[in-house]
């Protein structure tokens, strides 16, 4: 045992040490995402829906506008060359269920898009604002979150009528209240955190602590908003299909598709209802647990232990 | 009588990655009556020892190994529903916060009472009379009223009283403290110290005091355990431990605390690197990459544990022989800073926040007078210290200079900027290349979002003035100045640690090479010994580049190490002003001895002196402050005159100014019509 008793010389100058070298980002949240087993799955499962849509008529040729020569099938259960039967017009349901889905998922997406831009504008200026704008701001969506989705989307069509820009515009136009209320709390706790305080201090305005450092510190509720958002909008265009107020013919979509296979049920025409009822359902679900994986993907620099 | 005896303990926590194990071979003895200190960084592992004795570990972490002994029974092998029977009543917990500790909808009487109930199936009377009880014992003021009362209508300092009172209202044997008084100014610190210590005689109960404050180790503790990454390395009573240690850890430690009786100007001696991360392999000894006498026996064996003396255990194998302090090297550039040109000055500064009123309408129901008609200046090159309790103003002053908040009336002036006739933008850029702000909170602080080099970077975008090649160069150029590697530019902030963070946030504040930066509380949130390497990275930017600070702090040591002048405030008021030498050896202000006295120092013999004479009460409501002078409800010697007049700030030896009546060490001052 060796006492020593002088400090050896001073040390040299203090350095901050090394960083410790963790991988990116993004490659980080890409593994929280994959440890997600189901969200795995469900993305696999809306990436075939979308392909299914858009490439499998590619493949599959079948006949969904002629109506005057199609009225020799109609109702046939499956069989050989209507693998999954045809409906009461006639027309084939596996290449209806791509046709409905394209319109299905483009209303879908471009309602999600408008109502996401909206509702995280409306949302950070309110809360970022503060005051007596955002009491304002506030009260009016309350008004609006205490009338039925489905009353205001009913009001409008029967008023304007039902075209497909009418639709995306009325869906997106009524989706945002509540991404407005999420955001508007977002900004409210990033407004006041230090970062953005320094801003100030160096002397940058409010425009750049927005663009800057609120909106991209808002990245993971806005994904996962966007996530709900779609399911809830394609969800909504199924419901007004089913009210008959979704996309005429000779369009179709997803929900006005179940509505009539639910009137043929009665007369044994499972085939007309079953496989729509499953992708549309699984869709919905996919969507939600691929939300909840976002969230705890973007949380990614609270955990890395 | 050994009432606890912990035996080889080792908890670990399962994490995503591996299992971490947090307490590694750890064995402590605790007697009856005794205090005994466990003190270490952050993450060394000693809130888990606490939390491990109580079996409180949260979901992910257990005890995997040892015994934990109370009066020969191991608490680790009890069922959940025995140990139930221990939690509060034969050992009980004193957590660090009680500002979230306590539950807001419950009134105080019955959450004391609520162990009582449980433990003594006592009636609902007898508990709520015990609660009383102990709500005397802890020296509350009108206990009976308490009982009735919210949390919420409590203070930080009377609530950590109700924790107390709750922990002991089934007189437990072992009372664990972790971290009691770290959330508390230093004046209410002392009194819940005192409390505590009090108790401790008289119930003959042992407390376990979790620390990382040496000055509170040093005053109040028997003996102290000193744990490194999951191990005890030291272990000795608290005098041999402050004059004999042997471990260089401990050694290091209690160098890089700045000391409040130190001579300013030295160069604390820090610990370089970082703890070591323990959901890794270590081999060898657990400091040896930090440590200045490490060989390479060190770095390949774990060195045993091995005695020294009665009760003194060391685990090294190149012990040192007690304290050699360290040279201190006075800093000749930062003596010759008599220099007077004066920088920024503030005249007759006033900050009110409106309180509003809960209706739509907002109508104002009356104000807080947060700062009240400060005046001061700060000099070129000179480091200007603002000191005082929680709630007196000084943060509030730091954000009106740096522009986050508006005055209400008054102006802070910058000797080489015009800002007569400024657009606001272009007054907003013009005073950002004369002031910064350095943050408190190194994780609040930068945006998680992006890039460090981009986070240094933004100033400089903002300003406008330097081409892209420029700004490279610059942030570069500054990186290299706070000792960060190049390769830190391209990461992002969740990546370093918390005194690497406050480096970053630094660079930023030194982006615009302003003249003076404000530094909130810049070391508040981090370890001794990192805190010590952000100080004196401080004090070297000051001295290459002609900085002023003004550096807002409550920790008096700090702010004595470092500043060249101190102002001292309370409630609003500035209350005192002068060299910091001169402020700490002879004060003027009643409230400036009491905040001295109340600081606890990192030195057995000076720490066991000055016990006592701490100064009473709380710091009193700002929206209606005392009239006269604001701090004479608190003063021991308060006279009428206090009440009826405001004691305007007089110098009392050259540059040294107070606003008291009767300033110590001095005669009153007499003005106007105060001879009666």
């Amino acid at each position: 045992m060796t006492v020593i008793d002088q400090r050896p010389e001073s040390s040299p100058q203090a350095s901050g040490g090394d960083v410790r070298g963790t991988e990116r980002m993004w490659v980080q949240m890409f593994r929280v995402f994959l440890s997600n087993k189901i969200a795995v799955l469900s993305a696999l499962y809306c990436i075939g829906v979308v392909l299914f849509c858009y490439v499998g008529p590619l493949f599959y040729h079948s006949n969904q506008t002629d109506a005057s020569s199609s009225i020799l099938y109609t109702n046939l259960p499956p069989q050989k060359g209507f693998p999954l039967g045809t409906d009461y017009l006639g027309f084939d349901i596996l290449g209806r269920l791509m046709f409905a889905g394209q319109s299905s998922l483009e209303l879908g997406f471009l309602a999600a898009l408008i109502s996401l831009v909206v509702g995280v504008g409306y949302g950070v200026l309110s809360g970022y604002r503060g005051g007596w704008l955002d009491a304002l701001l506030m009260r009016i969506v309350d008004v609006m979150l205490s009338i039925p989705g489905l009353f205001l989307l009913l009001a409008v069509i029967s008023i304007w009528g039902r075209s497909k820009t009418l639709l995306i515009l009325v869906l997106g136009l009524t989706g945002w209240f509540g991404d407005a209320r999420l955001l508007r709390g977002e900004a409210i706790a990033l407004r006041d955190r230090e970062f953005a305080q320094a801003v100030r201090a160096m002397g940058g305005g409010s425009g750049r602590i927005i663009w800057r450092h609120i909106l991209p510190n808002t990245v993971s509720t806005m994904m996962t908003v966007a996530t709900f958002a779609l399911a809830n909008s394609i969800l909504a265009l199924t419901s007004l299909g089913f009210l008959q107020l979704g996309i005429p013919l000779p369009e179709t979509d997803w929900g006005t598709m179940i509505q009539f296979g639910s009137q043929n049920f009665q007369i044994g025409c499972w085939w007309q209802i079953y496989p729509v009822c499953i992708l549309f359902l699984l869709l919905v679900i996919s969507f939600n647990y691929i939300g909840d994986a976002m969230r705890d993907m973007f949380e990614v620099r609270l955990r890395e232990r | 009588m050994t009432i606890l005896s912990i035996q080889n303990l080792r908890t670990q926590f399962a994490m995503r990655a591996a299992d971490v194990v947090a307490v590694d071979d750890v064995s402590i003895d605790v007697e009856a009556g005794e205090c005994i200190g466990i003190v270490g960084e952050s993450g060394c592992g000693k809130t888990t020892t606490g939390l491990s004795i109580m079996r409180l570990l949260p979901g992910n972490g257990k005890v995997s190994g040892g015994k934990i002994l109370l009066d020969g029974k191991d608490l680790a092998l009890l069922s959940e529903k025995d140990m139930q029977g221990v939690r509060g009543n034969t050992v009980a917990l004193i957590p660090q916060d009680p500002m979230t500790s306590l539950n807001p909808v419950m009134r105080i009487g019955d959450q004391i009472a609520e162990g009582y109930l449980i433990h003594r199936g006592a009636s609902k009377e007898e508990a709520r009379q015990r609660a009383l009880e102990v709500l005397r014992m802890v020296e509350m003021p009108n206990p009976e009223e308490r009982l009735n009362q919210f949390p919420h209508e409590l203070s930080g300092g009377l609530r950590q009283r109700v924790m107390i009172a709750m922990a002991l209202v089934c007189e437990p044997k072992v009372l664990i403290a972790d971290e009691p008084t770290t959330a508390l100014d230093v004046t209410i610190q002392a009194q819940i110290l005192d409390i505590l210590d009090n108790l401790r005689v008289e119930l003959n109960m042992a407390v376990i005091l979790i620390t990382h404050d040496m000055g509170v180790i040093a005053s109040r503790t028997d003996r102290v355990i000193v744990m490194y990454a999951g191990k005890v390395v030291e272990g000795a009573d608290t005098k041999t431990l402050f004059t004999k240690m042997h471990h260089p850890y401990t050694q290091a430690l209690l160098s890089s605390v700045p000391k409040i009786e130190d001579v300013a100007g030295g160069r604390l001696s820090s610990i370089p690197g970082l703890p070591p991360d323990l959901s890794k392999t270590i081999v060898g000894c657990r400091f040896a990459p930090r440590c200045a006498y490490a060989t390479d026996e060190c770095r390949e064996n774990e060195p045993p544990t091995e005695i020294a003396g009665e009760g003194h255990t060391y685990a090294c194998f190149h012990p040192t022989n007690g304290f050699t302090p360290v040279e201190v090297q006075i800093n000749e550039a930062r003596k010759v800073v008599d220099a007077v040109e004066p920088l920024m000055k503030v005249t007759n500064l006033v900050k009110e926040f409106p309180i509003r009123g809960s209706n739509i309408f907002r109508g104002s129901v009356g104000k807080v007078s947060a700062v009240a008609d400060v005046n001061f200046e700060v000099r070129k090159g000179e480091t200007f210290g603002l000191v005082g309790e929680s709630g007196c103003g000084k943060t509030t002053i730091g954000r009106l200079i740096t522009g986050l908040e508006e005055v209400t009336s008054g102006k802070i002036e910058f000797t080489h900027t015009k800002t007569d006739g400024l657009k606001k933008g272009e007054l907003r850029r013009a005073l950002a290349q004369e002031r910064q702000m350095m943050f408190q909170d190194p994780y609040a602080s930068l945006d998680p979002r992006k890039r460090v080099g981009d986070i240094i970077r933004e100033p400089l975008e903002i300003q406008k003035r330097l081409s892209k090649t420029q700004m490279n160069d610059r942030v570069t150029q500054l990186l290299s100045e706070v000792g960060l590697p190049l390769a830190a530019a391209e990461r992002y902030p969740h990546e370093f640690s918390g005194g690497q963070r406050q480096r970053v946030g630094l660079a930023r504040a030194l982006a615009l090479e302003p003249s003076l930066v404000i530094a909130d509380e810049p070391v508040s949130a981090l370890d001794v010994s990192i805190q010590a390497q952000i100080l004196n990275l401080m004090q070297d930017l000051q001295e290459s580049r002609g900085l002023s600070y003004i550096l807002i702090s409550h920790d008096l040591a700090v702010v004595r190490y470092i500043a060249h002048r101190i102002g001292v405030m309370y409630l609003g008021k500035l209350v005192e002003v002068g060299p910091a030498d001169e402020v700490f050896s002879r004060p003027f202000h009643h409230y400036t001895q009491g905040l001295l006295n109340a600081v606890p120092v990192a030195d057995v013999e000076i720490a066991r002196t000055k016990r006592g004479d701490q100064m009473k009460g709380e710091l009193p409501s700002a929206v209606n402050p005392p009239t006269g002078c604001r701090f004479r409800t608190r003063c021991p010697v308060a006279a009428a005159v206090c009440a009826n007049e405001e004691p305007p700030m007089v110098e009392l030896s050259p540059g040294h100014t107070a606003a008291c009546h009767f300033p110590l060490g001095g005669t009153p001052v007499t003005i106007g019509s105060q001879d009666k």
